[in-house]
């Protein structure tokens, strides 16, 4: 006899296939030798194919296995979610993320898992950055009218107005193309990325570009001379306007 | 930092990282190579981006295990293919299934060394169903399971008996998937009309 060639089976009815993935996965779950080209085969089907009933076994196949991954991920226990929330997310970026043209890259089934696998990691990633940013910005909201009291010039307040205001009314994304329009140079840019994005310390950034800053004090001077520049700029005061 | 440097400081942070989506991809080598350059070069700058990509390097690491069992091609698979009438070639004078009453005679299937004959027949016990009486020919391990399948469901199961013989009782008409199934093969008929 000749072995089951890819054509066959591609020509698997999708009841057998899954079927097949079933019994295969179970001797997988138990840690048992299995043959993983029916698995794969649905992952062709449902990614290269776009078809949604291989799609619909592929989820029902492996949902526990990736629920168990998302309880095993380090950040799950404190980021206060159900893990199904996590396991929804993490099959919608395997099913974003493999595109037909991807989907060759994936050669066997292990392939496709590990990638899976990184779906999971990247789902837990989003959730903790979308919290820790939330968290940095009340913080700091908090911290605004006590700093604004403990501010005894008039002049000092007025000059965290402009950055509250666009802050308060801008879009992150408008906010970051306004401002990197208002850098003159690379020097500017890189305060902007180092200071405020990056949170780099100002010896870090000296460090990190060295060709652009000769000192730390030149880090200071070019930060304060782009601020300064963000505090008087007519167009800052548009955007609030506008905004 | 003053209260509106914090502020602006919130509103942007990290806003030029890489989504964990690429660095995910960037980790598992699937970045083409301008975008794998961009994120190296961010990565050179961004702590937390390398903490993320460390993150993801243990974590697949601890997972591992979960991918590296045995795999082999355990079961080889044929799918049948139905010959037209008057081809069964010598098999057709090995023992031949007595099918009285059947006017086009069996469907014989073909698949690699092993040939599967099938008459469908009224059930005389249930009227308005049918019965699947199959013969094969040609080796097959022992214990050979007989499965029909409609819509992902496992409807009836026998086991073929030491003479190569099985029957299906019962079934209502439709378009079924029939499965022989012994421990290292499977033969499968698809999109079997009863």
């Amino acid at each position: 006899m000749e072995p089951v060639t890819q054509l066959d089976l591609q020509a698997l009815p999708l009841s057998g296939l899954r079927h097949h993935c079933a019994q295969e996965s179970d001797r997988f779950f138990h840690r048992q030798e299995h043959d993983p080209r029916f698995c794969y085969e649905l992952f062709r089907r449902a990614m290269l194919e776009r078809d949604d009933g291989a799609w619909a076994c592929i989820y029902h196949q492996y949902q526990r296995l990736v629920l168990h991954w998302v309880e095993r991920h380090p950040t799950f226990h404190a980021a206060g979610e159900e893990a199904q929330f996590f396991l929804n997310r993490a099959f919608e970026k395997m099913w974003l993320g493999i595109t037909p043209d991807k989907f060759p890259t994936f050669t066997d089934l292990k392939a496709l898992l590990r990638y899976l696998q990184m779906c999971v990691h990247s789902v837990m990633i989003d959730f903790a950055r979308q919290k820790e940013s939330q968290l940095v910005l009340e913080a700091v909201e908090e911290s605004g009218p006590q700093l604004a009291v403990q501010a005894a010039a008039p002049a000092a307040a007025q000059n965290t107005a402009v950055e509250d205001r666009i802050a308060a009314n801008l879009d992150r994304q408008a906010l970051w193309q306004w401002l990197q329009e208002q850098c003159k140079d690379a020097k500017e840019v890189a305060i902007l990325e180092g200071m405020f994005v990056l949170a780099l310390k100002p010896r870090e950034v000296q460090d990190h570009y060295p060709r652009l800053f000769n000192s730390v004090n030149d880090v200071y001077r070019v930060k304060e001379n782009l601020l300064a520049r963000l505090r008087r700029s007519e167009k800052t005061q548009d955007f609030w306007d506008y905004a | 930092m003053d209260y509106g440097e914090q502020l602006l400081a919130a509103h942007l942070y990290r806003i030029t990282c890489p989504s964990p989506d690429e660095l995910g991809e960037y980790h598992l080598k699937l970045l083409p190579g301008v975008r794998a350059a961009a994120v190296a070069q961010h990565l050179s700058l961004c702590d937390r981006c390398c903490l993320e990509v460390a993150q993801l390097q243990s974590f697949m690491a601890d997972l591992a295990p979960d991918l590296e069992y045995s795999l082999r091609e355990r079961v080889q698979i044929w799918i049948a293919r139905l010959l037209p009438r008057g081809l069964e070639g010598g098999l057709a004078a090995a023992p031949a299934l007595a099918f009285r009453g059947q006017e086009d005679g069996p469907l014989t299937y073909e698949a690699g060394d092993v040939q599967l004959h099938l008459d469908i027949q009224d059930d005389p016990a249930n009227p308005g169903h049918k019965t699947v009486i199959g013969l094969v020919i040609g080796e097959l391990d022992t214990a050979v399971s007989v499965q029909l399948w409609q819509d992902g469901q496992q409807l009836q199961e026998t086991i073929l008996d030491e003479w190569g013989n099985f029957s299906l009782d019962g079934i209502i008409p439709g378009i079924f998937d029939l499965i022989l199934s012994s421990g290292s093969a499977e033969i499968h008929v698809p999109h079997l009309t009863i």
